[in-house]
């Protein structure tokens, strides 16, 4: 399988281009800086033997079409595509500034949106592809923090929706995860709590979901009950949730 | 880019704490900013000694750098990021048939901190300390940007990291050779000895030829001879690959010991009698369990009393060792203190800077903290003076600047050439103020 990981130099995206170059995949790295992308290709076809590549693109104004002819050439084409990039802001409480609001918006839900949507023919000639959104739990129920983020998370799973609603029976598999914490530099310095995984946890599941059903999952899959309850939570009681 | 945390830091054995900072980058672009404040690098913490962080100092953690750059499994080389555990390097390698030659004997180490701390491992005499095997590496410090070092390039700078305590800056990649790993077991032959005399003459002479060599004694039992065990270990060559390492239970720097310390005199005798027999006979280990000996019993650090252990490890030179352990049976003695450890092995390799390494025997006690074993330390400090030894700075978490100036010749060099590189010393940690640098 030949697939383009969106987010791969750090994190969960790096931790399922692993995953993918140990299951004997090609992969295509996709994020900011190649200082950070080329130690990962050169590690993973070090260690797994895979053909592992890598591509600069900003989420925030990705030039698409150069994106795509990029993969297209070095790749001759795809059969998978991971969108795991995602921007968290300590200041998403209410008062932020513009321009940090409108990059939340940028890099969780236009530029996902505006790569998909470049790549959607490739994936739809394919024939047996996929495409594989990351969420968050912070977009089951709208609250005082990751507000922003949580609202362009939500409409990047809107579009997902639709999207498997749009590719039924194509041949491409929609799949969307909204992931609980992880133990990544998004998180922030403070001592992991309980709730929080490895990434490298999730990444495999998501491999090994590959073939299974289409839609809409929680991952680590405790999460279902933990959103359930949040989004069943009467609203004198949910209000009272604020930090 | 992620707001630092605020953090008690602890070494191992509680011997040194403060209050610092705490961050644990993944990307380059870290290193582009010009920090505020004092920073120092951080590899796994696993040090002995404060060595990794300080009060109000921000602790740089490296250990999401941990990738494999290069390898070349034709001349045996391979080029890592310095966050990669041993632990992690020993499982890509061992199947190809290639070992680190140095290892220090726990696998959550960092390649890092065994640079930073120029470590050693099962023979310091024939594979020298870890600097031996590097030839080259990347630093970044926030006044110089990235720089590359090697024989060839700012050869002064590259003298300077290795066991420069991360006082140089962050190490980003390092390039070691690596010996060949044979692929049969590591069979180790125990030799009875009744005291530290008689185990120093054997380290003498079968110097070279062992893959370990090390001695283990028993100093509860009355009279302090020291008797125990010369242990002589062989890597066989046999065609078999060896095993990779199983799963370690992590060492908590911040898990206090037990209340009550076992590590009196009477627990120590009773810990050495079941060690001794333990260890009695010829062993056959793979060479993962041979590489990380601790990696079984992390256990072993929590049974000292609340206040943790320290160590103390000299280098003494080969016609000062009976001397030095008539002192030392003198002193313990004095003191009432009883070591929980005490571990011999031949060195060689040539002084340098701050480094601990040279002819001479080395000699490391642990011992549970407390005002007697502090008493025993500062004798100590005067024993290692008088007899020219030196003392590894690394591993003991009280050594007093006095005693680094008067055993270390390199000091001042260290502390000039430091400063020259980096005026404004914006990396500190709680030893290098502790040993005044
Ligand atoms: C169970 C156990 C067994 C041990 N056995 C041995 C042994 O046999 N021989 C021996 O010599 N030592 C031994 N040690 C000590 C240990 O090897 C050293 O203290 C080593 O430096 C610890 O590395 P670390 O990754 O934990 O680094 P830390 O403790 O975090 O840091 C050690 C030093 O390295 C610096 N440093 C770390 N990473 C970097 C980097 N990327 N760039 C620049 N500087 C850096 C730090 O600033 C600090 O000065 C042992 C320790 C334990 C816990
Ligand atoms: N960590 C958690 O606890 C958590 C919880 C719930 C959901 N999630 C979601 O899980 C996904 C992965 O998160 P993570 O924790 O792995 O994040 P991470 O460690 O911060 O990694 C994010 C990855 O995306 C890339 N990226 C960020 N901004 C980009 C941009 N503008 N353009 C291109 N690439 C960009 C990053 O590289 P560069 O910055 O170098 O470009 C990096 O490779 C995200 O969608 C996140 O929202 C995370």
């Amino acid at each position: 399988m030949k697939a383009v990981v969106i987010g791969a130099s750090a994190g969960l995206g790096r931790a399922l281009a692993g995953c993918l170059a140990e299951a004997g995949h090609e992969v295509m790295l996709v994020a900011r800086d190649g200082r950070d992308l080329d130690p990962v290709a050169r590690d993973l076809s070090i260690r797994f033997d895979a053909r592992v590549q890598w591509l600069e693109a900003d989420l925030a104004a990705p030039d698409v079409a150069e994106l795509r002819t990029g993969v297209l050439e070095r790749m001759g084409g795809l059969d998978a595509l991971f969108m795991v990039a995602g921007l968290g802001d300590d200041a998403d409480a209410g008062i932020m500034e513009d321009v940090a609001l409108r990059r939340l918006i940028d890099v969780n839900l236009t530029g996902p949106a505006s790569i998909i949507n470049a790549f959607l023919p490739d994936l739809m000639r394919n024939g047996q592809s996929h495409l594989v959104g990351v969420g968050s739990v912070a977009a089951v129920r709208g609250r005082s923090r990751n507000m922003v983020y949580g609202s362009a998370k939500r409409g990047l799973e809107f579009y997902f929706e639709a999207l498997r609603h749009r590719l039924d029976g194509g041949g491409c598999r929609v799949q969307f995860y909204r992931a609980g914490f992880m133990d990544t530099t998004m998180l922030g310095n403070e001592r992991p709590g309980p709730l929080v995984v490895r990434p490298e946890a999730v990444a495999r599941a998501m491999v090994a979901r590959l073939g299974g059903p289409s839609g809409m999952a929680y991952l680590p899959r405790r999460w279902l009950l933990a959103a359930l309850i949040l989004r069943l939570l009467p609203w004198p009681l949910f209000r009272r949730m604020r930090r | 880019m992620t707001v630092p945390a605020r953090r008690l830091f602890h070494c191992l054995g509680f011997g040194e704490s403060a209050l610092g900072w705490r961050e644990s980058p993944d990307r380059y672009r870290f290193f582009d900013r010009m920090p505020q404040g004092a920073c120092i690098p951080m590899g796994a913490g696993l040090s002995l000694a404060g060595a990794s962080f300080g009060e109000g100092v921000r602790s740089v953690e490296m250990r999401r750098f941990d990738r494999i750059l290069d390898f070349d499994p034709v001349q045996g080389a391979i080029t890592v990021e310095a966050g990669i555990t041993l632990g992690r390097l020993f499982e890509f390698l061992a199947p190809r048939g290639w070992l680190v030659a140095v290892q220090p004997g726990y696998p959550d180490i960092t390649v890092g901190g065994c640079v930073a701390g120029n470590v050693h491992g099962k023979n310091p005499l024939a594979h020298g300390c870890f600097g031996r095997w590097v030839t080259a590496l990347e630093l970044a410090h926030p006044a110089h940007g990235r720089l590359r070092l090697s024989a060839d390039e700012r050869p002064d700078l590259l003298e300077l990291t290795i066991g420069g305590f991360g006082l140089t800056g962050w190490i980003l990649s390092v390039t070691l050779r690596l010996l060949p790993l044979p692929g049969g077991p590591v069979v180790t032959e125990p030799v009875k000895v009744d005291s530290l005399e008689q185990a120093a003459e054997i380290l003498a002479v079968r110097k070279d030829g062992a893959d370990l060599l090390y001695s283990w004694h028993d100093l509860a039992m009355p009279g302090r001879s020291g008797a125990g065990l010369v242990f002589v270990g062989r890597h066989l060559d046999e065609p078999k690959v060896a095993a990779i390492p199983g799963r370690c239970r992590a060492l908590d720097q911040d898990r206090r010991a037990l209340p009550v310390g076992v590590m009196n005199r009477a627990g120590i005798a009773v810990l050495n009698r079941m060690q001794a027999w333990r260890w009695r006979g010829t062993k056959s280990q793979d060479a993962a369990a041979a590489t990380f000996p601790f990696a079984a019993n992390p256990e072993y650090f929590y049974l000292y009393g609340r206040n943790g252990f320290i160590e103390h490890q000299t280098l003494i030179p080969w016609d000062m060792a009976e001397a030095y352990i008539a002192r030392l049976r003198h002193l313990l003695d004095r003191h009432s203190v009883t070591p929980g450890l005490c571990v011999m092995k031949p060195f060689g390799g040539a002084p340098c800077l701050l480094r601990f390494e040279g002819d001479g025997l080395s000699l490391a006690i642990e011992v549970a903290r407390g005002r007697a074993a502090l008493a025993l330390f500062a004798d100590l400090d005067a024993l290692d003076v008088e007899l020219g030894c030196r003392a590894n700075i690394l591993k003991d978490a009280r050594l007093p600047a006095a005693a680094v100036a008067a055993q270390y010749s390199g000091l001042e060099t260290f502390r000039s050439r430091l400063l020259a590189f980096d005026p404004d010393r914006l990396m500190q940690s709680s030893l290098s103020r502790r040993i005044g640098l």
